[in-house]
């Protein structure tokens, strides 16, 4: 008790909390900031923290991607311009509600639930780490291919229209992952000779293209109306939540849990962790119908999972220094120079260091509350200027994201043709969605399955040898199998009925 | 803009045919029997197979001929105008924001935009610089991006 | 009214700027590309050099990554600026290797090498389950088995650990694939993949490992370098333990587009020296396991030179090089 005790003396200082707000502020800004990530949110903070003590170095960094992260809703919810590929997952519903003139409820949403997902997360990294990064361990590519089948297959559930559809989408996304040079071989493909096209297809200016510069271009088809929304309902954006609480509670613990989980395998993040946790939502929801109209239940569980995925990345990182995403990447960095070195030693040798990391964890998340409200009320008011004003702005936001993520103007280049393939995708019922699951989950899909056949030797049983490759395996198989069994029963008997 | 479900169903096929053939000479790692060639191989097969899918669905449900519908926007010229225009704001962008710098272009880029779409010239001519330069200095001077510089408004830098 | 006066003031600042050209170098930000993604080791190392760089020259460095294509992309977008020292990059040891590739025309020849900064030798690192204690040990049971038992991982295909575990083999009378080598995204997948049972060895630079090793979960078996290093005392190197005369090491550089303009590269060098020696940079490089070299201008463009050469020996042997 005396370590938390004289952890939270390291934390509660008035240089600390201050440090903590400014971070928090900085960090809402570059997230709600279209094109801009969490990941360049903490780059840019790097040198800035090489001046400070331990706690308020890594507090810095630790709020200020809690809140870009939670940020990055706020333009997808609004204008339907996501700033991560874990956002995309729900974008649809947030927007839909946003067109509904629920903007407030959805972000209410998004921001309580992300909340929650974070401490819930903290909670296991406190409680459960080093049994959890122990597991996290003993996954191979052979797991992780497994992993990626799973949330590829969530596309097919997730398409609110035909699977088939949702198939194509998700192969145009999947194509335009093998753009370039990163692949496992090394050989350049569909560059034509391009330096710039090695670098193949960023998600990001892809991202933009699909969701917002084809919204775009729809306004200037119509003219952009000067429809606005519908005013907001008068109820507060906190009570609201708590009624989501009540109604689904098994979502958000789910979310957390599914999300943690998956946040602590070091080839997974935030990413597949949204996606799949959406999948599973509207899988096992009373109303699959209503998702992708407007329908609060799938944000509960994404956005749960979406925030508990951050916290569970810090598990490998914390107790074996293995980063889980670019984020803990750059963290693990910083602890290095601040004399803190991750590893199992680190619990032992500096005890209250550590509690010192997850109490600004549990502060980082309960900050995210009052200033997430103030930033929803602010960005509330984007939605009252005229349309006809507003898309020229968006546009103008759009390219310079998609220049921002490269520094290059081959990102603009990039946005205009998915700007492009994602109008022509809407004006055929094809969704968007899984197009970005595509783009996100091909190159882990290629690599993981390319190296697991290496190391095999080209032996195919090798993706059942192993107790969790196989495990994972069965259930990949047994959700598409199941369904078609069922299916061809169920037309078999319809037959003999008719006979 | 939108195809039948034949259209489709025979676009979707011959893009997977596009892509087996051009991952011919994707050749596998040395000493492997995978590599480069492989994910698009497997992303062909399997477009391919929905592509017949879409074909045999729309067969069965009765369509003979691949077709295209029009939407309604592409009737009206001034419609099909104001997309090629937009598009077109984007490319010029692209080729002369590294030219005379980022204020410059991005200002015409969205004052053209919004005249296009009918906001009174005072308003648009306000919103755009003020908005131009917001971008500027946020994303230039705080967030560090390198935004093309435009020699003579480097006052702003 | 108002009107006349904006354009007078802006001619007249306009004329300051025009003024400011004739003024010496460097009088507006410097951009500094970093071919390699924020977060990394070279993104680390960059951003920090600049900023010390920064106080050194009295204007910003501003860090610009540029990523993507194994570093193709951002080493041609240094490669391309103009030579007039408002851009320089992070020059890694991709340089000395993706023209063998056949994937780019580009060589150090198209650079002006202002510094080496960073040097960090290749490893032998193995799980420390599969219960090797020495190289000899793990080098006896490799030539023992038939090829392609044991395989390695720690980079992408024809990348610098490959080439550094294709050379030790050689260097060991080994075909160069009598280990089989698993491409990657780095060393920090291929360490976790080698904990999780993927793969057997790691040849990648032993800090890159430092957090694993501490944790006990993985071996340091031997440095490839000449002398052992100082943040690894009890690591032996390849020639103490098995005889092999074998090195590889990476370096970052930082390089402008050649033809740089004397008297800025001068400046340029000196200002990144002060940078090197700076307390910042080597406080940061030890806590960060990060190897210290220095070589300047002339000397650091016959480092990448030579490199470039015994990289384009053992990338043909290997069959990595483009035919």
């Amino acid at each position: 008790m005396s370590i938390v005790i004289e952890a939270a003396n390291l934390v509660f200082q008035p240089y600390v909390l201050l440090v903590i707000f400014g971070a928090a502020a900085f960090g809402m800004f570059v997230g709600a900031i279209p094109g801009l990530t969490a990941t360049m949110a903490t780059a840019l903070l790097v040198p800035v923290t090489f001046f400070m003590d331990p706690v308020p170095a890594i507090a810095t960094i630790v709020t200020a991607t809690a809140m870009a992260i939670f940020a990055g809703d706020i333009p997808g919810t609004l204008l339907r311009m996501p700033g991560t590929p874990a956002s995309a997952a729900y974008v649809q519903d947030a927007y839909a509600m946003t067109q509904q003139g629920r903007p407030e409820a959805a972000l209410g949403a998004s921001l309580v639930f992300s909340s929650i997902g974070g401490i819930f997360g903290t909670l296991v990294l406190i409680t459960a780490s080093p049994v959890l990064a122990e597991i996290a361990l003993k996954f191979s590519s052979f797991e992780y291919f497994w992993l990626v089948v799973l949330g590829l297959s969530c596309a097919v559930f997730i398409s609110p229209g035909s699977p088939a559809r949702g198939l194509i989408a998700l192969f145009i996304g999947l194509f335009a992952a093998t753009v370039g040079l990163d692949n496992p071989a090394a050989v350049p493909r569909y560059t034509f000779g391009s330096v710039e096209m090695m670098g193949g297809v960023q998600f990001i200016p892809a991202m933009i293209g699909l969701f917002a510069v084809s919204e775009v271009i729809r306004a200037f088809i119509k003219r952009a109306s000067d429809v606005r929304p519908p005013a907001a309902m008068s109820k507060s954006i906190f009570r609201q939540q708590a009624t989501n609480l009540v109604t689904y509670p098994v979502q958000a613990l789910r979310g957390s849990i599914l999300g943690t989980a998956i946040g602590a395998l070091p080839g997974a993040g935030a990413d597949i962790a949204a996606w799949i946790s959406y999948a599973v939502s509207k899988k096992f929801s009373k109303t699959p119908e209503k998702f992708g109209t407007g329908h609060v239940e799938g944000l509960v569980e994404a956005g749960a999972s979406n925030n508990g995925a951050m916290s569970g990345a810090w598990i490998p990182a914390l107790v074996f220094g293995i980063p889980g995403d670019s984020i803990t990447a750059i963290v693990i960095g910083v602890l290095y120079i601040k004399g803190i070195n991750p590893g199992p030693m680190v619990f032992i040798t500096q005890p209250e260091m550590i509690y010192a990391v997850f109490i600004v964890f549990l502060l980082a998340n309960l900050i995210m509350l009052p200033l997430g409200w103030i930033a929803i009320k602010g960005a509330r008011h984007v939605l009252s200027i005229p349309q006809k004003v507003l898309m020229p702005v968006i546009l103008m936001f759009c390219m310079v994201g998609s220049f921002a993520i490269n520094n290059s103007v081959f990102g603009i280049g990039l946005m205009l043709i998915f700007g492009i393939i994602g109008f022509l995708m809407e004006e055929n019922d094809i969704p968007i969605a899984p197009a970005i699951l595509g783009l996100v989950l091909g190159p882990m899909l290629e690599q993981n399955f390319v190296t697991s056949m290496i190391k095999s030797d080209g032996s195919f049983l090798a993706f059942f040898e192993r107790p969790i490759a196989a495990g994972l395996g069965l259930f990949s198989i047994a959700i598409w199998a199941i369904p078609l069994v069922l299916w061809l029963l169920h037309r078999r008997s319809a037959r003999q009925n008719l006979t | 803009m939108r195809v039948t479900d034949l259209t489709l169903g025979l676009l979707t096929l011959l893009g997977g045919i596009a892509i087996y053939l051009s991952a011919i000479n994707f050749h596998a790692i040395p000493g492997q029997d995978y590599g480069a060639g492989t994910m698009p191989r497997a992303i062909a097969f399997v477009t391919g197979l929905v592509g017949v899918f879409i074909i045999t669905k729309a067969v069965m449900a009765g369509e003979r001929l691949p077709g295209l519908q029009l939407a309604e926007w592409t009737r009206s010229g001034s419609a099909v105008l104001r997309m090629l225009a937009v598009l077109g704001l984007i490319v010029a962008y692209i080729v002369v924001s590294p030219v005379v710098g980022f204020l410059p272009t991005a200002f015409c880029v969205m004052l053209v935009a919004m005249l296009i779409l009918g906001v009174r010239i005072p308003t648009a001519i306000i919103v755009s610089a003020v908005t131009s330069v917001a971008i500027q200095q946020s994303f230039g001077k705080l967030l560090l991006v390198p935004l093309p510089r435009s020699d003579f408004l480097n006052f702003f830098w | 009214m108002h009107f006349i006066k904006t354009i007078a003031a802006v001619g007249g600042l306009m004329a300051m700027t025009s003024a400011a050209w004739a003024q010496e170098y460097p009088e507006r930000p410097i951009q500094m590309i970093v071919p390699w993604g924020a977060g990394g080791g070279t993104d680390a190392v960059g951003r920090l050099l600049g900023a010390e760089i920064q106080k050194e020259l009295g204007v910003p460095v501003n860090v610009v990554n540029r990523t993507g294509g194994s570093g193709v992309v951002g080493h041609s977008a240094i490669a391309n600026a103009d030579p007039d020292g408002y851009t320089i990059g992070i020059m890694t040891i991709e340089i000395d290797m993706m023209h063998w590739q056949g994937l780019t025309e580009l060589t150090y020849e198209d650079f002006d090498v202002l510094a080496i900064v960073n040097s960090d030798p290749g490893g032998v690192m193995v799980s420390a389950d599969a219960g090797f204690d020495s190289v000899e040990a793990l080098l006896e049971k490799i030539k023992s088995e038939p090829a392609g038992t044991f395989k390695a991982s720690g980079t992408g295909q024809g990348g610098i650990w490959h080439v550094g575990l294709a050379g030790w083999l050689l260097s060991e009378d080994l075909a160069p694939d009598h280990v089989t080598f698993v491409p990657s995204q780095g060393a920090a997948p291929g360490l976790t993949d080698m904990v999780a049972g993927g793969v057997d060895i790691v040849p990648s630079s032993l800090a890159e490992g430092r957090s694993m090793i501490d944790a006990k979960r993985v071996v340091a078996l031997a440095t490839m370098s000449a002398d052992r290093q100082d943040a690894f005392p009890d690591v032996p190197t390849l020639a103490e333990s098995t005889g092999s005369d074998w090195t590889v090491a990476v370096w970052r550089s930082v390089a402008a587009p050649a033809g740089l303009p004397e008297d800025v590269k001068v400046k340029l060098m000196n200002a990144i020296e002060t940078a090197y020696n700076s307390e910042a940079y080597q406080e940061f490089m030890k806590d960060r396991g990060f190897g210290l070299r220095w070589a300047k201008g002339d000397d650091a463009a016959a480092i990448v030179a030579t490199d470039d050469a015994a990289f384009g020996e053992v990338m043909t042997k290997a069959g990595l090089a483009a035919q």
